[in-house]
């Protein structure tokens, strides 16, 4: 992903915290989602597997319940699974080349 | 008279039955071949038997691959095949583009409407105003 968005400023990953098969990850994913801009919660987020413990999150929002809850609706088992705009689902890990094709694809149709 | 009357009435159900579904639409073992090369392209194969299956309208075609028997389905017009022998295993396949349309319904039934994502308070990698989005459901760890 962070090759793709080097080589094409068109597109934008929408990381969505599913930590399905690690509900330890709970705490580290609510405190980098409490800082207050994208730009901070990418650092705390990248930071954050590194130390331990995470540090207790200031909010008290956590999205991971209703994530896990939206993802249990719609069948989404493993990680990463990804959706493209047109609806289409791509689930595991997809090669460069052929993520490419298939977000090229899906934006023509749309 | 009457055995005449009886003549033309065998006549009648000879030809009935030279008409009847099922023949009339038969595939021959040539006609299994030509839709069978669909499939196989170059890989060499042998159709040593066609019947109907017992699934109305498609044949079931007995044929000799790499040594070994395996069964091909085959509808009548030879547009759709289902191959249980492959990595699309038991798949549909549209022989036109030779794709899996059992692949494009697995594809369908797990399509989102975007709108419908978490996408709030997703992490954003990439510019904020790219026009193309994909959502990824992620495990950190």
């Amino acid at each position: 992903m962070k090759q793709i968005i080097e080589e094409r400023k068109d597109i934008a990953f929408y990381l969505i915290m599913y930590p399905a098969a690690h509900p330890q990850a709970k705490d580290a994913i609510d405190y980098a989602l409490c800082a207050k801009t994208n730009k901070e919660r990418l650092e705390r987020f990248e930071k954050s597997f590194d130390k331990k413990p995470t540090p207790k999150a200031e909010c008290d929002k956590s999205v991971v319940p209703d994530n896990m809850e939206f993802g249990r609706k719609y069948r989404i088992s493993g990680t990463p699974t990804m959706f493209l705009q047109d609806g289409s689902r791509l689930g595991g890990a997809v090669e460069k080349d052929e993520l490419l094709k298939a977000i090229d694809l899906s934006s023509e149709k749309k | 008279m009457k055995k005449q009357i009886w003549t033309a009435v065998a006549a009648l159900m000879l030809m009935t039955a030279i008409v009847i579904p099922g023949i009339a639409e038969g595939m021959t073992k040539e006609q299994a071949t030509v839709n069978a090369k669909k499939l196989f392209k170059e890989f060499p194969f042998e159709v040593v038997d066609v019947r109907e299956s017992e699934l109305k309208g498609l044949w079931q075609v007995g044929l000799v691959l790499e040594n070994r028997y395996r069964v091909l389905y085959l509808d009548s017009k030879g547009e759709i095949a289902i191959f249980p022998g492959q990595e699309t295993q038991g798949h549909m396949i549209a022989l036109d583009k030779m794709a899996s349309l059992t692949s494009k319904a697995i594809q369908e039934l797990g399509s989102i409407d975007f709108n419908l994502l978490p996408l709030k308070d997703a992490l954003i990698l990439g510019d904020k105003k790219a026009k193309i989005k994909v959502a990824v459901f992620d495990d950190p760890l």
